[in-house]
């Protein structure tokens, strides 16, 4: 019997973690609360990590979508195209006839056929390759067809090593590189731009330095770094800081009986009216009107 | 001034110069419960800083907001905090919430509660 209950436990882990890995970050997990068993703790785990997931594609979302890959496939360790996204099919070929079971240096160039060749054995002991290449397609009318391409290596049930490689046309890369500025953010420019945002958040009450001082901290040009944490966080750097300041000084308004000038200068405001300014401006009213409206309304 | 506080998911009080928080055994810390929170004891402190002996033993399972709630508001008037834990589910609970929801004060986690105490004797 708790051999069965265990198995019934391992079944109900493995389907979570396939929701989340298929994206389905709403799965839960049924959690008792049991401290003293190492499988309830490694679920609540799963669980936190679901939620953590779920947060973080709510907040990148809109930016995902915007670089889903123009082209995909899926080929095997012979290089043979086991699966293509319809976009890719109906760009290279006629049928899945034509292209499924190829070999995926059959559908490039022959100056792109040599190059993945050789790129592809640097992979072997990646699992994740995210660089773009500049990779040419031959489409159906033996037209070329420019795009970056990027690949990962994954292993199916039977540990047999399959590639995804993604691809977006040239096209697209001018489009996102038009609208950022020719600084195209990559995957560790984003981890900057959210260690940044820690540090903000862990150096609240300083005054920011200068965008320049700012970007040689977040290890980022200016441009990537202020597109960029716009772009991620819906806000600019300066005006993030000051709305979580607003959000303490509410706290601390109305929470505590704390002078409006030591407030302020908690906050790491010199000049408690300009504090006073920037409340008024945030709240559409002045912190010691606010604190009084407070108490009026607190039971 | 009150030195102490209790409602239904915690108690807390002040000695010594150090802000004691202990959670009552609690089905889900959520949202507003996180506002609460804060907002109880910013009321008890009166405006002074401590740091904080957390007793996290009580907590049974926490939401996402609530935990983003609390690394970032819940620093406040607070210049360190010691987490008090007992189980391996509580002590794995407590560290991927330092480690992934980031606390913006000095955070550390603890099986005993003197070594606790004498770690925010530095942050009084």
């Amino acid at each position: 019997m708790e051999l069965y209950k265990q198995q019934a436990r391992f079944l109900e882990f493995y389907r979570h973690i396939i929701d989340l890995a298929s994206e389905n970050y709403s799965s839960r997990l049924h959690i008792t609360g049991k401290k003293d068993d190492e499988i309830e703790t490694f679920g609540l785990l799963l669980n936190m990590l679901a939620q953590k997931l779920q947060s973080l594609y709510n907040l990148h979302a809109p930016s995902l979508r915007k670089k889903l890959p123009d082209l995909s496939f899926l080929i095997n360790e012979d290089r043979k195209i086991i699966f293509t996204s319809p976009a890719a099919l109906s760009s290279i070929k006629n049928s899945k006839e034509q292209l499924f079971g190829k070999d995926f240096t059959t559908v490039l160039t022959s100056s792109s056929q040599q190059f993945f060749l050789n790129e592809m054995m640097k992979v072997d002991n990646e699992l994740f390759h995210e660089k773009y290449h500049e990779i040419y397609f031959k489409d159906k009318a033996g037209s070329k067809i420019s795009s970056y391409a990027f690949w990962y290596t994954a292993y199916n049930k039977g540990g047999t090593r399959l590639i995804s490689i993604h691809c977006n046309f040239k096209k697209t890369i001018k489009k996102i590189k038009e609208s950022t500025g020719n600084n195209l953010l990559l995957k560790e420019d984003w981890n900057k731009i959210r260690a940044f945002h820690n540090y903000i958040l862990n150096h609240l009450y300083e005054n920011l330095p200068s965008m320049s001082e700012l970007a040689k901290i977040a290890g980022l040009n200016e441009y990537k770094l202020k597109i960029g944490f716009k772009k991620l966080y819906k806000i600019s750097i300066f005006r993030f800081q000051t709305m979580e300041r607003m959000k303490h000084a509410e706290l601390l308004v109305n929470n505590t009986l704390m002078p409006i000038k030591q407030i302020a200068q908690h906050l790491g405001y010199s000049d408690s009216s300009h504090f006073s300014t920037v409340f008024k401006k945030h709240f559409g009213i002045s912190p010691g009107k606010f604190r009084k409206q407070h108490e009026k309304d607190s039971p | 001034m009150y030195n102490h506080y209790e409602n239904d998911f915690a108690k807390f009080w002040i000695d010594n110069g150090i802000l004691y928080y202990v959670y009552k055994p609690y089905p889900i810390i959520n949202l507003d419960l996180a506002k609460q929170i804060v907002a109880d004891r910013l009321k008890l402190q009166g405006g002074i800083i401590y740091p904080m002996f957390c007793d996290t033993r009580g907590i049974i399972n926490s939401e996402q907001e609530a935990r983003d709630y609390l690394a970032t508001r819940g620093s406040i008037l607070c210049t360190a905090i010691a987490f008090l834990v007992e189980s391996v589910y509580n002590l794995e609970m407590v560290n991927f919430y330092i480690k992934t929801s980031k606390p913006c004060i000095p955070a550390h986690i603890f099986t005993k509660r003197q070594e606790a105490l004498d770690y925010l004797k530095d942050f009084k």
